[in-house]
């Protein structure tokens, strides 16, 4: 069991280190679905607001722990 | 020609990271604890990855290409802005650059100070093992993802396999870490790509349609490397001001 549980916690290791990051991540992918679902804004514009997301959080996250000390 | 690059290139230079990093621990466990720990660690790594590989491997075809994508996307996406956000914070100064040799060190003093058994000796195989496992599930994920997503998994699993063949041969020539391999860069220009990829399959498996169809992969690998700069830019700054603001 705790064989299987490490297993589990290095794969999600190899996606997930800083939890907050990984949870802004999250939380913009089920935007964009949300988005996709509602057919808001046609499929090109939804696909570019998907990048802009990501880039925001990538910038954003950098930032915040090179002010903290990561 | 262009998928064959585009799969095979990200599946190399990610490799040779991950097979840089599991030699040095194998290195430093055949270094300390002997050789045939060393190899038997590794054989049994080997061993598990190939047999996870077979019996899960065919279980993709199963899997609509549409749904694959997705799912691939999502995964590669957390994986690769992992990567980039690291590396990032490496370049910054944030956190502290890798260095294969201090690994190797800490590893080596490590297994030194490690109780040993007469016989076998478990603990070094058990760290041999881990590293190849760890390491090596990364390669197995990054060829399946960079491969099957795009129909070329045999460019992919080549790209890898020859980053294998390089690495190991180094190591066996040298015997010792591969401290010269400029790693950080090496993860920075993968996190980029995986990045570009997952965001493309991803993008795609929302129902989005990227401008220029295949060739929005090249923009958004040209977007990433914009958007890495800037948080570069933004993250000197910040680990500057935080440095002078500790230094007052």
């Amino acid at each position: 069991m705790n064989a299987l549980r490490s297993a589990a916690a290095a794969f999600l290791g190899l996606f997930v280190e800083d939890r907050a990051f990984a949870v802004a991540i999250a939380l913009w992918l089920a935007v964009c679905a949300a988005l996709a679902f509602v057919h808001a804004a046609t499929p090109e514009i939804r696909a570019v607001v998907l990048f802009a997301g990501l880039s925001v959080i990538l910038v954003t996250a950098v930032v915040r722990d090179a002010r903290g000390g990561a | 020609m262009t998928s064959i690059i585009s799969t095979a290139l990200p599946a190399f230079l990610a490799s040779l990271v991950e097979f840089v990093e599991a030699l040095t621990v194998v290195l430093a466990v055949g270094a300390t604890r002997g050789w045939r720990s060393a190899w038997l660690g590794t054989a049994a790594g080997v061993a598990l990855l190939a047999v996870a590989v077979v019996a899960f491997g065919p279980l993709l075809r199963l899997v609509p290409l549409g749904a694959l994508q997705s799912i691939v996307g999502i995964l590669l996406l957390f994986f690769g802005l992992r990567w980039l956000r690291k590396a990032i914070l490496r370049y910054a100064g944030a956190i502290a650059l890798k260095n294969e040799a201090n690994v190797f060190a800490r590893k080596e003093a490590q297994l030194r100070s490690a109780a040993r058994s007469q016989a076998t000796d478990w603990p070094a195989i058990a760290t041999a093992f881990n590293a190849v496992v760890l390491e090596g599930l990364e390669v197995v994920f990054i060829v399946i993802a960079v491969g099957a997503t795009a129909g070329a998994l045999v460019p992919a699993a080549g790209g890898a396999a020859l980053a294998g063949v390089l690495v190991v041969g180094a190591g066996a020539v040298l015997r010792r870490p591969l401290a010269r391999v400029p790693e950080n860069a090496l993860k920075f220009a993968v996190g980029i790509l995986l990045s570009a990829f997952g965001t493309f399959w991803t993008g795609e498996g929302l129902g989005g349609e990227w401008p220029g169809d295949d060739w929005a992969l090249l923009r958004l690998v040209g977007g990433y490397l914009a958007v890495a700069g800037l948080a570069l830019v933004l993250a000197r700054r910040a680990a500057a001001t935080r440095t002078a603001a500790s230094n007052a």
